[in-house]
């Protein structure tokens, strides 16, 4: 879907709203004792992605700088978008101890 | 005049045969289950009580006085409220989860007393009609009275008639077990599964348990409730053994799949209890303990005797008894505010405790404790720091059992995503999704909590999830039975209350 202003139809925004539809992501961080739901944006970093979720976990797990995240088996670059990671809506990842 | 032993035959075994319709038009197999088998096949049908109305009746009524008397010595209010704090929540547990699920349950022995294939089978399947609905009326009527003390007990009534995330789970399960359930399916999964295996754990564990608690009223309800149990469970024995004749592997899938289904929800309501809800002192046995007493000695013993192996995911069970329920508490209590109970934190007693009857994943309980401490620690004890030591982010749900991702350990969850045809679903075991495999057509339009709030049914904010969705209150929903206020927590900010 692509935004238009009122007064020039003709000439699209360069955003598009798949751009801020939040992603639903299963996250299990290590050594917590059930899954959340991380929304996630696609720009979105797996980094910020871990952090997310280590913010939403920090009531039982206490944070760690050093964490990994995994998604189908594999330790993902951190610097890398969850888009570019090939993350989609109600995937699972795990964020665990580096 | 006939006498009992000539007449009480004659009437308990009224078969005929069908002149102007088939057998299979009056007991159609949709509803009387498979494998569809002619009358003859099961006309060797018994069980060893052989009960009249009559007899049952005069039983019943002797019993019920039993219960009545009781409560009027003991079950009066005063009683309850010298009970320890922790304890009249597992009692707010077992009255929500309790009363309608007896009902659901009369509803699957009627049907057994119309679709049974055997008259004695329907004779019976009307008796465990009739049980159910006295399970029914006594939490009923018991946790009634409570209600003008605490409105969490008035959950007894409300709590199935909820979009709770336990009550959605609760239902899930006891609408397929009971409700919407044909009669052989049904006898064999709630009588020689459930009622055989895992309500000993409720009736049985939970009485010695309330007996220990000075819980009297407690313990006579689920004692005499018992005692109709162990009579009409003996329905689903003649019923496996004749199937097991004719068909062995759907036996054996049939126990495979309510032995799990019935573990998950059991292991939350008696395992909750029996470890977290009641006081250290008060503690005869661990959960783990239980269990093997009653399911991994005795239940195994029922398999072998029936011919049938025990289920195939055994090994995943057996570890699970050292940290399932552990970690679906911690994970409620830091979700407290979402369920009609008040949570206890275990301290370093009930820690150490713990770590003696589960060692070999507590250490990575205790990390979740003293993390849940520390929060605890930093702000000041109190109701009004409730929601500074609760979770925000949304909890998730198994497609099939309807309960937290709270599968395999703390270091490694086994939770597992699946496609099936192009819908996403998860899964918190490999079990749940063995059993959503066998019947994907069953469960798949099923929406767990999160589908739910990713669709906009439910509302995605707490406040709202909670008051509109889950239909609690603030005077209703959990919270810390002691607000924080700790003692072993040791010198913290002054109170918020």
């Amino acid at each position: 879907m692509v935004i238009t202003t009122g007064s020039e139809p003709e000439k699209p925004l360069a955003l598009s709203l798949k751009e801020f539809m939040p992603i639903p992501l299963y996250g299990f961080l290590q050594g917590d004792t059930v899954g959340l739901l991380i929304m996630a944006e696609e720009g979105d970093t797996v980094q910020t992605l871990a952090r997310k979720l280590q913010d939403a976990a920090s009531l039982r797990v206490a944070g760690r700088d050093q964490v990994q995240v995994v998604y189908n088996g594999k330790t993902m670059d951190p610097t890398m978008t969850i888009a570019q990671a090939g993350l989609e809506a109600l995937d699972r990842f795990d964020v665990i101890t580096g | 005049m006939l006498s009992r032993e000539e007449w009480l035959p004659l009437a308990r075994k009224l078969d005929w045969d069908y002149s102007y319709v088939r057998e299979d038009e009056v007991f159609p197999e949709v509803i009387s289950g498979r494998p569809w088998l002619p009358h003859s096949e099961w006309e060797e049908w018994e069980e060893s009580f052989k009960t009249s109305y009559r007899e049952y009746v005069d039983n019943q009524y002797e019993k019920d006085m039993a219960v009545y008397a009781v409560r009027d010595a003991v079950g009066r209010l005063e009683n309850i409220q010298k009970l320890a704090a922790p304890w009249t929540n597992g009692l707010k547990v077992h009255a929500a989860a309790l009363a309608l699920a007896e009902f659901t349950g009369v509803i699957g022995n009627l049907r057994g007393a119309r679709f049974g294939r055997d008259s004695a089978w329907r004779t019976m399947a009307t008796f465990g009609a009739l049980d159910e609905y006295r399970h029914t009326q006594i939490p009923l009527l018991l946790f009634h009275q409570l209600v003008h003390w605490d409105s969490q007990f008035d959950w007894a009534h409300k709590f199935y008639h909820t979009n709770n995330w336990f009550a959605v789970a609760a239902r899930h399960f006891f609408d397929e077990l009971t409700v919407g359930q044909n009669a052989i399916e049904f006898h064999i999964a709630t009588n020689f599964v459930l009622e055989t295996g895992f309500t000993n754990l409720q009736f049985v564990g939970l009485a010695s348990l309330a007996r220990e608690s000075s819980d009297h009223m407690f313990e006579r309800m689920v004692t005499s409730i018992q005692t109709d149990e162990a009579r009409h469970a003996q329905i689903g024995h003649p019923v496996l053994a004749t199937v097991m004749k004719h068909d062995p592997k759907y036996v054996q899938y049939l126990v495979d799949k309510w032995f799990w289904r019935s573990w998950r929800l059991f292991s939350i309501l008696t395992g909750l209890s029996v470890d977290y809800l009641t006081a250290l002192d008060q503690r005869p046995y661990s959960f783990k303990e239980f269990m093997e007493e009653w399911i991994i000695d005795q239940f195994l013993r029922t398999l072998d005797e029936f011919g049938l192996k025990k289920p195939w995911y055994w090994d995943t069970f057996e570890d699970e008894l050292d940290i399932y329920h552990h970690m679906i508490y911690a994970s409620a209590y830091t979700y407290r505010a979402t369920l009609w109970f008040n949570f206890v934190m275990p301290g370093p007693a009930e820690r150490k405790w713990l770590r003696q009857k589960y060692p070999k994943y507590w250490d990575d309980m205790d990390a979740v404790w003293d993390q849940v401490s520390e929060r605890w620690r930093n702000v000041a004890p109190g109701p009004l720091n409730e929601f500074a030591v609760h979770g925000t982010a949304m909890p998730t749900f198994c497609d099939l059992c309807q309960l937290p991702l709270s599968g395999g350990t703390p270091r490694k969850n086994s939770a597992r995503v699946l496609l099936h045809e192009g819908r996403k679903y998860i899964f918190c075991s490999e079990p749940c999704q063995w059993i959503f495999l066998q019947e994907p057509e069953r469960y798949a339009s099923h929406k767990d909590i999160v589908k739910r709030v990713l669709s906009g049914e439910a509302p995605a904010q707490l406040p709202n999830l909670l008051t509109e969705y889950f239909r609690l209150t603030p005077d209703t929903w959990g919270k810390d039975v002691h607000s924080g206020d700790y003692d072993w927590l040791g010198a913290r900010k002054t109170s918020g209350a």
